[in-house]
């Protein structure tokens, strides 16, 4: 499957006929909607348009050929939940569509790295609202719908699916990970101001780190073996999220989740990013 | 006047970052300025633990509670679900 079929799929028409349904609703919700709705549209009716116009690589996204499904969820191994208030909010379900749009168009292989799909509508109170969450130790994806904030939803969906698939393969071929990271150094550039934002996190690290040298060599104090390596784990574990988020951000890309404007490599630039993920993934 | 440490203190290891984002995915250093902020836990060893991202409305992070404490992770995430497959 590539990019824009993906994207096709998760703008599919019947799922856009219901939200026209839906207009017929309640009038606050439907004014609350309206702009998301419309965006949605907009972006069906120029879907190929756009595509052409961002004039990068498509890339394959690998078979999606589940076919056991419930409630219109396409499944293999992956247990799927769904609160039932959501199925009984015309808004929540709404969006938990786009979500079930989403999920319906990942290739088999990603779709299988989650253990457990679980769409739930937000149980903060007022203002308070959680988005996205991936646990990658239970391989749990959260997808926490509100719909005050929908705009959030696609990208908090790949988001996270593209961290779930960094630490699948960061478990079954770590070598792999490695070398993208070595690549992305040598590239040295993120493809959107988001994941460039996570240079930060190393240059604060960086800091901290030579902020406390400084004070233990004021202090007179040997830094301890335990302190080291502390130290070093403190450094990869920045770096490594710094490369972690590229990625994620690269595979919203490929999954049709990028619009053009949040892009802010160059083009020969976000060649090369994408070359080195198709690397990453044996992708031709 | 630098911080006083003590013979045998450790660094500090990374256990949380957070960023703050607007609407158009641009880091911001102000809350107030920001829509989202995506989280990340790690491990005693580093590790990635979870990822996720919190909606931030007119300035106010849901993970903090009254007394200006974080909410402990298991209970900003209370689990209530219905089992479809």
């Amino acid at each position: 499957m590539k990019r824009l079929e993906s994207r096709k799929r998760e703008l599919n028409p019947d799922q856009l006929s219901f939200e026209e349904k839906y207009f017929q609703g309640k009038k606050e919700q439907i004014e609350r909607l309206r702009p998301t709705i419309e965006k949605l549209k907009a972006l069906r009716d120029n879907v190929e348009k756009d595509d052409v116009e961002l004039g990068l690589p498509d890339i394959p996204m690998g078979e999606n050929t589940h076919t056991k499904q419930k409630d219109g969820y396409v499944y293999n191994k992956t247990k799927i939940f769904v609160q039932s208030d959501i199925k009984n909010d015309i808004a929540g379900n709404l969006l938990q569509k786009r979500v079930k749009g989403m999920w319906n168009s990942l290739p088999d292989d990603v779709r299988d790295i989650i253990g457990e799909l679980k769409i739930k509508k937000s149980t903060a109170k007022g203002k308070k609202y959680q988005g996205g969450r991936y646990d990658n130790f239970t391989k749990i994806l959260t997808m926490n719908i509100n719909d005050a904030t929908p705009d959030h939803l696609g990208h908090n969906f790949f988001h996270e699916i593209g961290h779930a698939k960094w630490h699948d393969l960061q478990e079954k071929n770590s070598e792999k990970v490695a070398k993208f990271i070595q690549k992305q150094k040598e590239i040295g550039w993120a493809p959107t101001k988001y994941s460039q934002s996570y240079s930060l996190t190393k240059i604060k690290n960086e800091d901290n780190e030579k902020r406390y040298r400084e004070r233990m060599k004021r202090g007179g104090f040997i830094i301890s073996r335990k302190g080291e390596e502390i130290l070093i784990r403190n450094r990869k574990t920045s770096e490594d999220l710094y490369q972690n988020e590229i990625h994620a951000e690269l595979n919203a890309y490929v999954m049709g989740m990028i619009p053009q404007e949040l892009i802010t490599a160059p083009k020969k630039v976000m060649v090369e990013l994408l070359d080195s993920y198709k690397e990453l993934w044996g992708l031709k | 006047m630098g911080v006083k440490m003590t013979e045998g203190e450790l660094p500090v290891p990374i256990k949380r970052i957070e960023m703050y984002f607007n609407d158009n995915r641009e880091p911001v250093k102000n809350i107030k300025n920001a829509t989202f902020k995506d989280v990340t836990t790690f491990d005693d060893n580093g590790e990635v633990k979870r990822h996720y991202s919190v909606e931030i409305i007119d300035g106010i992070d849901p993970e903090i509670g009254v007394d200006g404490k974080y909410i402990p992770e298991d209970e900003f995430f209370k689990e209530n679900d219905e089992k479809i497959s």
